[in-house]
C-alpha cells in the first residue's frame, strides 16, 4: 500500500512530534528529552486510497543500556535512537515469485516423496519372505500341522495350553477385563461357547481359534468347560461344531 | 487497529467466508471428540458400558481421528482466513476448494457412521477400500484417503496459485507453500498396505509423527505469525525472523525426532540413538515460539484488537512447550520409553500437547474470525464469558492430563518396571488404588470440559453482539 503520510506523537500531546510524507519513515527520538519512565509513541500511517491507522508502542525510558529490535520496548537514556515508523518490509515493493520455485519445485518434492513411500512399501511388500520374522511362511506352518484330527482331544490339556493363561487355571478369570467361566450361566448356550472359540470376541483380546483348532478339539475343550469347576451344562460333539463352522 | 488488521475489508472475500464454515466444522467435530471422551473416561469406570455396540476400540478411533480432522480443518481454515489479506486479492480456485469441501464433509459424515454402526469387515480388500484400515488413528477407508489427498492438492494449489496471481510472495507465504507440500505428499505414507507389521508402521508414523511434529508445527508457526501481525502489530520483520529460526528448529530435531517411534517397532538399532538423541532436543522450537509470542505480547503491553485470541495465543505458546516439550521429554529418552511406552503417560501427553500446541491456536483463529463475521466489527473484541470458557476449559485439561499422568506412573512403574509386564503384572497394575481411582477423576474432569466447551460455543455465538461499553472504557 502506498503511503501518503505519516505522523508521529508522543504521550497524548495534539500536536505531532514529527510528519513525514516520503521514505525513509524514520525518527530521531531523545530519551532524554523524555525522561525517564513509561511513554507512548502513536504512529497514524495515511494510505493514498483514504485510508490510514493508528498504532500506538509503549515503551520504558530507563538508565539501562539496552533496546530491543523492531519495537522500541526499552530505550536508554543516554543517546538518540532512530525509529522505524513503518515496517521496512510492508512499504517494500518485491518482486514477484519465480514460477520454478513455487511452483514447479513443490509439485517435484510432493510426487517425490510420495514415490520415496510407495518404493519403500513395494520393497517392503517383495522382501517379506526374507524377514526373519518369515510371516507368510508362519502362517502356512500352522494352518497344515495344527488341525491333528484322529487323536482323542483331552479337553483339560487344550484348556490349559489356550485359555488358562487370562481366564485362570479355575476358570476364575481376571479382574473385569477377562470374564470369569466357572459358573458362568451364558455358557449353557452350546452354540454361543462354540462361536466364541471358532471366531473369538472381536474388538476384546478373545482371539479366533477356529484355524488353530478341529471339530474334535473344539468339542473336547468346549465340553470341558462346561462341565469343569462346578458346571454342568452338558457335552459338546464334533458335529455340533461342524455345523457352526 | 494496524497496519495489518486494517488489510480486512469491510466485505468478507468469498474464501474467508468458506473459512468461516471451516471453523463451524471445526467446533462442531471438537464436540464430538469431546463426547467420544467422555464416552471412553466411563468405560474405564464399566468396562461393561456398551460393550459390543461401541466398544472401547471404536470409540478411541472416533475420539482421535475426529481431532485430527477438527484441529486440521481449523488450521486450514486459518489459511483460507489469511491468505486473501496477505496476498490482497480473493483466493484463485475458489470455487473448486469449496467443492471438495462439501465433498470432504460428506465424506466424513460416511467415514463416522460406517466406525459406529459397521465397525469391522471381513478383513479383506473390501474391508480396505470401504469399512477401514485397521489403524488405531489416522485411520480411514482407502477411497476417503483417496479424497483427503485430493482435498489437500486443492488446496495446496489454491495457495501456490494465489501467490502467483498476487505477484508477491513473502516469507510466510514460501514457507507455508512447502510446508503444505510435505503434509499432502506424506499423508499418502500412511494408505500403503504391507503384511508386514514393521514395514508397515516405517511408513504410517510418517503421517503420524513428521505430520504433528514436523508439517503442523511449522503451520502453526505461520497461521500464529499473521496472528500476532493481526492482533498486536507485530512487524512482518521480527514475525518472519522467529519463523525461520522455528522451522529451523523444528525441522532439524523434528524429522529425526521420528525415531522415538522406531525404538521398538522392529527397525534397526541405530534408531535408538537418532531417535533418543533428537527426540530430546524437540522442545528447543517450542521455547523459541513461547519467547516469541511472549515477547510481542510484552512489547505491547497487551494492548489488542481481540482480548479473546491473544489469550488463546498465550495459552497456546505455554501449552505447546509444557505439553508437547515438558510432558513429551519426560519420557522420550531411549532409558524412560522402555519402560513407559505405551503406558497411560503417553495418553498424559498426547492430550496436554494436542490441546496446547494445536487447540490453542485453531481458538485464536475462530475468535479473529469470529470478529470479522458480523455486520459491525467490534475493537476490542472482549466479553464476559470468554475468560470463564478460557479458564475451565485449561483447569480441566489439566485435571484429565494429571490423572493420567498418576495412573501412567502407577502401570509403568508396576506393570514393567516391578513385576516385568506379564499378564499378571497387568491386572495388579490397573487394579492398583493409584491406578483405579483416577478413572472417576477423569470422568469429572471431562465433564467439566464439556461445561466450558459449551461455554465456548455460546461465546462463539454471541460475543460482539452487544459491546459492552465498560469494557471500552476500560481499555481506553
Amino acid at each position: 500500500m502506498d503511503i501518503v503520510r505519516v505522523e508521529a506523537y508522543v504521550d497524548g500531546s495534539g500536536a505531532p512530534l514529527a510528519t513525514i510524507t516520503e521514505p525513509p519513515f524514520r525518527l530521531r527520538l531523545d530519551p532524554a528529552e523524555l525522561g525517564e519512565g513509561i511513554h507512548v509513541l502513536t504512529v497514524v500511517t495515511e494510505y493514498r486510497d483514504g485510508s490510514s491507522d493508528q498504532h500506538r508502542y509503549v515503551f520504558d525510558v530507563t538508565r539501562k543500556n539496552h533496546t530491543f529490535a523492531g519495537h522500541i520496548s526499552q530505550a536508554p537514556l543516554r543517546a538518540p535512537i532512530e525509529v522505524d515508523l513503518v515496517d521496512a518490509v510492508e512499504i517494500e515493493n518485491p518482486a514477484p515469485p519465480s514460477v520454478f520455485l513455487y511452483a514447479v519445485l513443490p509439485l517435484i518434492l510432493f510426487l517425490g516423496v510420495v514415490a520415496v513411500s510407495w518404493w519403500i512399501s513395494l520393497r517392503a511388500e517383495s522382501r517379506v519372505a526374507d524377514q526373519p520374522t518369515k510371516i507368510e511362511s508362519l502362517a502356512r506352518s500352522v494352518a497344515r500341522v495344527a488341525p491333528t484330527a484322529g487323536a482323542a482331544a483331552d479337553g483339560a490339556a487344550l484348556y490349559s495350553k489356550n485359555c488358562a493363561g487370562c481366564h485362570g487355571a479355575e476358570g476364575q478369570g481376571m479382574g473385569a477385563v477377562f470374564p470369569a467361566l466357572a459358573g458362568n450361566e451364558a455358557l449353557a448356550d452350546a452354540g454361543y461357547v462354540v462361536d466364541i472359540i471358532l471366531e473369538g470376541k472381536p474388538g476384546s483380546s478373545m482371539p479366533a481359534f477356529g484355524d488353530r483348532l478341529s471339530d474334535e478339539e473344539v468339542a473336547a475343550l468346549a465340553g470341558y468347560i462346561r462341565n469343569s469347576w462346578g458346571n454342568g451344562f452338558g457335552p459338546v460333539t464334533a458335529a455340533d461344531v461342524a455345523a457352526r463352522r | 487497529m494496524n497496519a495489518f488488521a486494517l488489510r480486512q475489508p469491510k466485505e468478507l472475500f468469498e474464501s474467508q467466508k468458506l473459512a468461516l464454515w471451516y471453523f463451524a466444522v471445526a467446533v462442531l467435530l471438537f464436540g464430538v471428540q469431546i463426547i467420544f471422551g467422555l464416552l471412553m473416561a466411563y468405560q474405564y469406570i464399566d468396562p461393561e458400558f456398551l460393550y459390543g455396540k461401541l466398544s472401547f476400540m471404536t470409540n478411541r478411533t472416533l475420539h482421535v481421528n475426529a481431532m485430527i480432522v477438527w484441529l486440521l480443518v481449523g488450521l486450514m481454515g486459518g489459511v483460507y482466513w489469511f491468505l486473501p489479506l496477505e496476498t490482497g486479492r480473493e483466493v484463485v480456485g475458489i470455487k473448486l476448494a469449496k467443492f471438495i469441501w462439501w465433498v470432504i464433509v460428506a465424506g466424513v459424515g460416511v467415514v463416522v457412521l460406517v466406525y459406529a454402526f459397521v465397525q469391522v469387515g471381513p478383513g479383506n480388500a473390501y474391508t480396505l477400500w470401504f469399512i477401514n484400515e485397521g489403524r488405531e488413528y489416522v485411520e480411514a477407508p482407502r477411497w476417503a484417503d483417496f479424497a483427503i489427498v485430493a482435498w489437500v492438492a486443492i488446496f495446496l494449489f489454491n495457495v501456490i496459485a494465489t501467490t502467483l496471481a498476487a505477484r508477491r510472495i513473502t516469507g510466510l507465504l514460501g514457507v507455508l507453500i512447502f510446508d503444505l507440500v510435505a503434509l499432502g505428499a506424506l499423508y499418502t505414507a500412511g494408505m500403503h498396505y504391507t503384511v508386514n507389521v514393521t514395514m508397515d508402521q516405517y511408513l504410517w508414523w510418517w503421517v503420524v509423527h513428521l505430520w504433528v511434529e514436523a508439517t503442523w508445527e511449522v503451520l502453526v508457526g505461520v497461521v500464529m505469525g499473521w496472528s500476532l501481525m493481526y492482533l498486536l502489530g507485530t512487524p512482518r520483520k521480527l514475525i518472519e525472523t522467529w519463523l525461520f529460526l522455528e522451522v529451523a528448529l523444528v525441522f532439524g530435531t523434528g524429522i529425526l525426532g521420528l525415531g522415538h517411534h522406531y525404538f521398538w517397532i522392529g527397525t534397526p538399532e541405530y534408531w535408538i540413538g537418532l531417535g533418543g538423541f533428537f527426540s530430546a532436543l524437540e522442545p528447543l522450537p517450542l521455547v523459541a515460539m513461547v519467547v516469541h509470542a511472549v515477547y510481542d505480547s510484552g512489547a505491547h503491553r497487551l494492548h489488542t484488537v481481540n482480548r479473546p485470541a491473544l489469550f488463546w495465543a498465550i495459552a497456546q505458546a505455554f501449552g505447546n512447550f509444557i505439553g508437547a516439550g515438558v510432558w513429551g521429554f519426560m519420557q522420550t529418552l531411549p532409558q524412560i520409553n522402555m519402560y513407559s511406552h505405551g503406558t497411560q503417560l503417553a495418553a498424559a501427553h498426547g492430550h496436554f500437547s494436542f490441546f496446547g500446541a494445536y487447540v490453542g491456536t485453531v481458538l485464536t483463529l475462530v475468535y479473529i474470525a469470529v470478529q470479522n463475521a458480523r455486520k459491525r466489527v467490534v475493537v476490542p473484541l472482549d466479553s464476559r464469558l470468554w475468560p470463564w470458557a478460557y479458564g475451565f476449559l485449561i483447569f480441566s485439561i489439566i485435571g484429565v492430563v494429571a490423572s493420567f499422568t498418576i495412573s501412567g506412573f502407577a502401570q509403568t512403574m508396576i506393570e514393567r518396571a516391578e513385576l516385568g509386564s506379564t499378564w499378571n503384572a497387568y491386572i495388579t497394575s490397573y487394579t492398583h488404588p493409584w491406578y483405579t481411582n483416577t478413572h472417576w477423576w477423569r470422568f469429572w474432569m471431562g465433564m467439566l470440559f464439556l461445561g466450558a466447551y459449551v461455554a465456548l460455543v455460546w461465546d462463539l455465538l454471541t460475543i460482539g453482539r452487544k459491546p459492552a461499553a465498560a469494557v471500552e472504557a476500560a481499555h481506553d
